[in-house]
């Protein structure tokens, strides 16, 4: 068991590693360069599929609440969200329609009643399609590293504000498709969905993607 | 589930039989005592993080989420539910007689509704039990114990295992009789629920909670 003071040594021992890993993304010097380049890719995206991995971080705990699931998207506009652990969830958005389903209910929203369930949707829909300045609602800015370009949303209208202080999306480098999409809340806490074996322009039946 | 929560309650209720005519706390015959904590086991033991996947109806809308439960070292207790998806919604914690509202999101966050979650997650987490006055009286046929406490225009009834005094039911009533709030408590293997149901009556609002195994 560390001490308090042993805790605080090891954190200002680490500290510069943490803000060198914070420095290792820098501004990008062509934003409008590189928002074209991720919006030509996403125009000839037309599908994708995706195993996920969300971590959800809460200050009051140290340990991360895990969940898995499958993503899909096909154009224009339907989104599929299958949570299957720990727990077994299904969200699907489709042209201005939300449909949830749990153990115990199915559910259905129309977006036009839920300006934040709508913001949230177009956020979603409008990064994996590639437009990442399509949005009134938040400033932007491009980072980039090796691996990542790194777009930071930060939230102008007051709606999403009150659920997100920032909101960061990862484009993998090799394809210009989303990595990682990490919402953090002006708490601090944050959650970070991870994408993996990412698979673009398979046949998906829109049946996948139905509301009723 | 409707069918067994109804039938629950009125075998409970005609077990109790109590007159709707007289104060229903009242109207007990044991004598009243100060509730002890070997009487009546917490909901949730010290230092326990537990997460429950959670629906809740209200008025023909449906919400859902994962609502965190973490206990301090005494009967501190931190209460997280966000949906699946990650959004915070509410984030309260109960410090000894103190409620704190760490945050709530803005459509839920309204007095009426505030204090209705208050009063719903204290109740819950078996809150304002030890330590008050109230009568324990037993129920032979149902292995367990029964203990009544009248708070402020309320009597609430909290059905105890006889051997380890775990909670498996709560029931709140007016004083005048009329039932309010329904809580039914399902273990496994652990002290911890593995299932919490709760039913308003004058109410059309319901929660449902199953323990996430992690």
């Amino acid at each position: 068991m560390f001490m308090k003071k042993d805790r605080l040594l090891l954190f200002l021992l680490f500290l510069p590693l943490l803000t060198f890993a914070q420095q290792d993304f820098k501004l990008v010097s062509d934003p409008t360069a590189v928002s074209k380049k991720i919006s030509e890719t996403a125009r000839n995206i037309h599908s994708i599929e995706s195993d996920f991995v969300q971590e959800k971080n809460l200050s009051v705990i140290a340990e991360k609440i895990v969940s898995k699931g499958h993503f899909s998207f096909k154009k224009e506009n339907k989104l599929r969200w299958e949570y299957k652990e720990p727990f077994q969830y299904l969200v699907i958005l489709n042209n201005g329609k939300i449909f949830t389903k749990d153990a115990n209910k199915e559910n259905k929203i129309d977006l036009q009643s839920n300006k934040t369930f709508q913001e949230i949707n177009n956020l979603i829909v409008n990064s994996v399609e590639g437009n990442i300045s399509a949005s009134k609602r938040f400033s932007y800015k491009i980072f980039e590293n090796s691996t990542f370009y790194l777009i930071k949303l930060i939230p102008t209208s007051k709606d999403v504000k009150n659920l997100f202080a920032e909101i960061e999306i990862y484009f993998d480098k090799k394809d210009q498709t989303v990595s990682k999409v990490n919402m953090i809340e002006a708490s601090g806490d944050n959650t970070l969905i991870t994408f993996l074996n990412r698979k673009t322009n398979l046949e998906i039946p829109d049946e996948k993607f139905s509301t009723k | 589930m409707r069918n067994f929560l109804r039938n629950s309650f009125l075998l409970s209720f005609s077990l109790l039989a109590f007159s709707c005519s007289k104060n229903i706390y009242s109207s007990g015959g044991a004598q009243a005592k100060t509730i002890t904590a070997s009487d009546f086991v917490p909901v949730f033991p010290p230092d326990t993080t537990v997460i429950y996947k959670t629906g809740v109806s209200a008025y023909g809308h449906y919400l859902s989420g994962l609502l965190l439960i973490k206990t301090g070292k005494a009967e501190d207790t931190r209460l997280i539910f966000t949906t699946e998806t990650g959004i915070k919604l509410f984030d309260f914690e109960f410090v000894g007689d103190a409620f704190i509202n760490h945050y709530c999101m803005k459509k839920l966050n309204k007095k009426v509704v505030v204090n209705l979650l208050k009063q719903d997650l204290a109740l819950m987490l078996g809150r304002g039990v030890v330590g008050k006055q109230g009568k324990i009286s037993l129920n032979d046929s149902a292995g367990t114990n029964s203990i009544s406490i009248q708070k402020g225009k309320e009597a609430r009834f909290y059905s105890v295992s006889k051997d380890v005094a775990l909670l498996q039911k709560v029931k709140t009533f007016s004083l005048k009789g009329k039932e309010k709030v329904l809580i039914l408590f399902q273990r496994e293997e652990d002290i911890v629920p593995s299932k919490i149901v709760l039913e308003h009556s004058n109410l059309n609002l319901n929660m449902k909670l199953d323990l996430i195994k992690r």
